[in-house]
């Protein structure tokens, strides 16, 4: 059965297959223009879902990124102060080596003592390391002098000001890491203030000893200072294995943000080599359509009547 | 017997005929392009004979009715077809429209705006006595609110665009149901109500434009007038030659949006959420229904946060310019969050039906249109160093309650989706991914629908242009045919002309 084919439904349709093309023609260009597979949110709802959710994952990464960069910068800052402390413990353990052998004078004692002493000021200065305006030894009063040094006592003694908070910081939902070591527990130890773990006071006592050639004094606090130079190898020790373990979770944080990134670009860019072919299979069709409609409204029976 | 001035009638009957029948050919052109023009063609009927004797002779041919090509079955599926596209066009513009509002590009969007804020607070964590940080987690917090009121002002506006469209699209209702009425009275007071064509035709032309504007049911009463109702039948439109005038009126039950009634008489119908289809339908769901679901997961998203940051921010600790301590201060603030004073349950919370009591779902928190008052606490925004990254009084470097903060973002069970005032979904970037999705699933939901109804529309477009449409070849060779019979009458009554003529003459000759 044939079907009549009045004009106006040509132009109809055709008009309709034209409008259609030039629609997906613009969207092409579009894609093409923006690099992007989908520029608009109803083009693919479950790619850009996708897209959203490697986003989230990934802004979050970033955020554990950063911190494990603070969290770093902070390990190394007392890590830095651990090592000053560690020497200057060992200079004590020299000097007093010194002062405790045999046929040492008196007035030689006293400059022993003397260098004790200063090194005393030092591990002070050191318990009051500020690092962007905040001292790394004061638990989480920060911003407090930590260590207030009291010469009028004999030996002399110090003041802890700050306090044994332990501050951290997350790097994943799983993980966090404590950025800091209070310093009354670094440098008291664990028996506490003017106890045999307090390096400041076996270093007062240390200085106390020389002075008053008191070899048995000298030599309890030399062996206190050498089991916490023990103590603060450990601590030492405990700041580089939480800073290798930070930088290994922020290496493999970068790594997997960049397989995130990578499933992204996948989906969210667009595939040029097919675009540009879809492109041109898109001229030819809307050129056809054209010359179609022009020719189906080129003739009809009127013209051939003389 | 039959005589030669019969045969004359005979043959002008013919010409006249074979005229008339150009003539339909000649209208049938002229309206080639017309929208819902049915072809028409003249029914030629041949005379009655006249009886002489045992013998009836022909007396020529009469154009009985002029009869227009049309299936009405089609015509009204046509109408209902129009109507459901125009109604997913409009649902799919409308959608399209606020969707961008929705879209993340890596630098805005609200799950980008939502990240920054909480990658500033897990930055302040990890230096917690700094102004500077405390600034840019002020900073990130103002440009987060900006963003949620931004895509939440889109919607708003989509929402007044929607309403606007509602109360211009009903006088162009009522215009075109007095026309079908006036067009039902003519076709009735014909003698034959079907013959009418173009009356019959023009009425078919108003009713798809009536059925593109609103959802209509149409059906066609024994006088041949169109009785039309709501698809919903919940009114009527146009009864014979009677059309009931719609009116938009602000309605304080739709926050002062345009109620629709329709009157019939002295009696006042609302047929606000009885109207589906075209555009009104589609303009209605989109006021009432799509794009307020939008901004309802929006205030949920908003209010949410604001809850658990202002949790979070009053049990903690921060400093003040003096340097003292200070506990209690809501990090969000705004018109929609209880601020009493002396503080109550919901100090802090977006406000309940009771603030005196906990949010629960007896006693639900408001969360509507909250984004529209949040802003940062202007206390906070003067002191910033209140953000309270402590847990404990006098511990400025203590970071933990930042961190509790910052580690919100992730945390499932956020926020609040059933406004009981209890978080049961999160983290927020899922949720803003998910209602995302919904913006996204939707847009291509009705931009399928609105193809696929024109896919449908343009079937039934040929179907009936099979039927109804004007082929101007089909024309012209009718045009022929027509012109030959009008030259074969001529020549005819030429010929009887001249018989006439030879008769008289010799009759003359005979008698003179």
């Amino acid at each position: 059965m044939s079907m009549r084919v009045p004009n106006l439904m040509d132009n109809a349709s055709s008009l309709l297959d034209l409008q259609r093309i030039k629609q997906q023609y613009s969207e092409t260009v579009q894609q093409l223009s923006t690099g992007e597979a989908d520029p608009n949110l109803g083009d693919d709802p479950s790619a850009t879902a996708q897209v959203e959710g490697y986003q989230a994952s990934i802004n979050v990464n970033t955020e554990y990124i950063a911190q494990a960069n603070t969290a770093n910068s902070q390990l190394q800052a007392s890590s830095t102060a651990l090592t000053s402390v560690n020497s200057s413990i060992t200079q004590l353990l020299q000097l007093g080596e010194e002062g405790l052998a045999a046929g040492t004078t008196t007035a030689s004692q006293d400059g022993i003592a003397s260098q004790v002493s200063a090194i005393r000021q030092d591990l002070i200065s050191l318990g009051n390391t500020q690092v962007e305006g905040q001292y790394i030894f004061a638990g989480t009063d920060s911003t407090t002098v930590p260590f207030v040094d009291n010469e009028t006592t004999t030996p002399p003694s110090t003041t802890y000001n700050g306090n044994s908070g332990v501050s951290s910081l997350t790097l994943s939902p799983s993980v966090s890491v404590a950025t800091n070591i209070p310093g009354d527990t670094l440098f008291y130890g664990p028996d506490g203030q003017g106890s045999d773990t307090d390096v400041l006071a076996q270093t007062a006592a240390m200085a106390q000893a020389l002075t008053s050639n008191n070899t048995a004094a000298l030599q309890t606090a030399f062996n206190n200072l050498q089991t916490i130079s023990s103590r603060i190898n450990v601590s030492t020790a405990d700041l580089g294995e939480r800073e290798d373990g930070v930088t290994a979770l922020q290496n493999g944080l970068t790594s997997y943000n960049q397989n995130l990134t990578a499933q992204q670009t996948s989906i969210q860019s667009v595939n040029y080599a097919n675009a540009i072919t879809q492109l041109d299979q898109e001229n030819v069709a809307q050129q056809a359509t054209l010359s179609t409609i022009a020719q189906t409204n080129q003739k009809n029976l009127f013209d051939y009547i003389a | 017997m039959a005589n030669l001035t019969s045969s004359l009638s005979i043959g002008l009957s013919g010409l006249q005929a074979s005229q008339e029948a150009m003539s339909v050919i000649g209208h049938n052109i002229a309206n080639v392009d017309t929208p819902d023009f049915s072809q028409q063609a003249a029914v030629q009927t041949s005379n009655p004979a006249q009886n002489f004797g045992n013998v009836q002779f022909g007396t020529g041919v009469t154009v009985t009715s002029v009869q227009a090509l049309r299936d009405q079955f089609l015509n009204l599926q046509l109408t209902q077809s129009l109507s459901a596209q125009s109604a997913a066009s409009t649902l799919y513009n409308g959608v399209q429209a606020v969707s961008s509002a929705f879209t993340d590009d890596g630098t805005t969007g609200l799950n980008t705006q939502i990240s920054n804020f909480f990658s500033s607070v897990s930055t302040l964590a990890g230096n917690p006595t700094s102004a500077a940080l405390s600034e840019n987690v002020v900073g990130a917090a103002q440009s987060m609110i900006s963003e949620f009121q931004s895509a939440y002002q889109t919607v708003s506006g989509a929402i007044t665009d929607a309403n606007e469209q509602i109360g211009s699209l009903v006088p162009q209702i009522n215009t075109l149901t007095s026309q079908i009425a006036a067009l039902n009275t003519q076709i009735s007071q014909q003698v034959d109500p079907n013959n009418d064509n173009d009356a019959i035709d023009q009425r078919q032309e108003l009713t798809d434009q009536l059925g593109k504007l609103v959802g209509i049911q149409v059906s066609t009463n024994t006088d041949n007038t169109y009785q039309i109702t709501l698809d919903t039948g919940a009114a009527a439109l146009v009864s014979g030659g009677s059309s009931y005038q719609m009116s938009a009126a602000p309605s304080a039950a739709l926050g002062n949006n345009l109620a629709v009634s329709v009157a019939t008489g002295s009696v006042s119908t609302d047929v606000t959420d009885n109207i589906n289809g075209g555009e009104l339908g589609a303009n209605m769901t989109l006021r009432d229904n799509v794009l307020p679901a939008y901004q309802t997961q929006l205030d949920q998203i908003a209010g949410s946060l604001v809850n658990q940051v202002n949790q979070v921010n009053m049990a903690g600790y921060g400093t003040d310019a003096n340097g003292d301590s200070v506990t209690g201060t809501p990090f969000f603030t705004g018109s929609g969050i209880d601020s009493s004073n002396p503080p109550d349950a919901n100090f802090g919370q977006v406000n309940c039906a009771n603030n005196a009591l906990a949010a629960s779902a007896a006693n639900p928190p408001d969360y509507t249109g909250i984004i529209n008052s949040i802003e940062v606490n202007p206390l906070i925004v003067a002191t910033p160093t209140l953000i309270a990254s402590a847990t404990a009084a006098n511990t400025a470097g203590d970071n933990s309650n930042a961190l509790k903060m910052a580690n919100l973002q992730t945390a499932m069970g956020t926020v609040d989706t059933n406004d009981d005032g209890v978080g049961d979904s999160g983290p927020f970037s899922t949720v803003v991914s998910s209602l995302i999705n919904d913006v996204g699933t939707q847009t291509q939901h009705y931009d399928s629908l609105s193809t696929n109804q024109q896919n449908l529309t343009a079937a039934l477009q040929t179907q009936q242009s099979s039927v109804s449409g004007v082929d101007l070849d089909q024309e012209a060779a009718q045009l022929l045919q027509f012109q030959q019979a009008y030259q074969a009458s001529a020549q005819f009554i030429s010929t009887i002309s001249q018989l006439t003529q030879g008769l008289m003459t010799t009759v003359a000759a005979a008698v003179g």
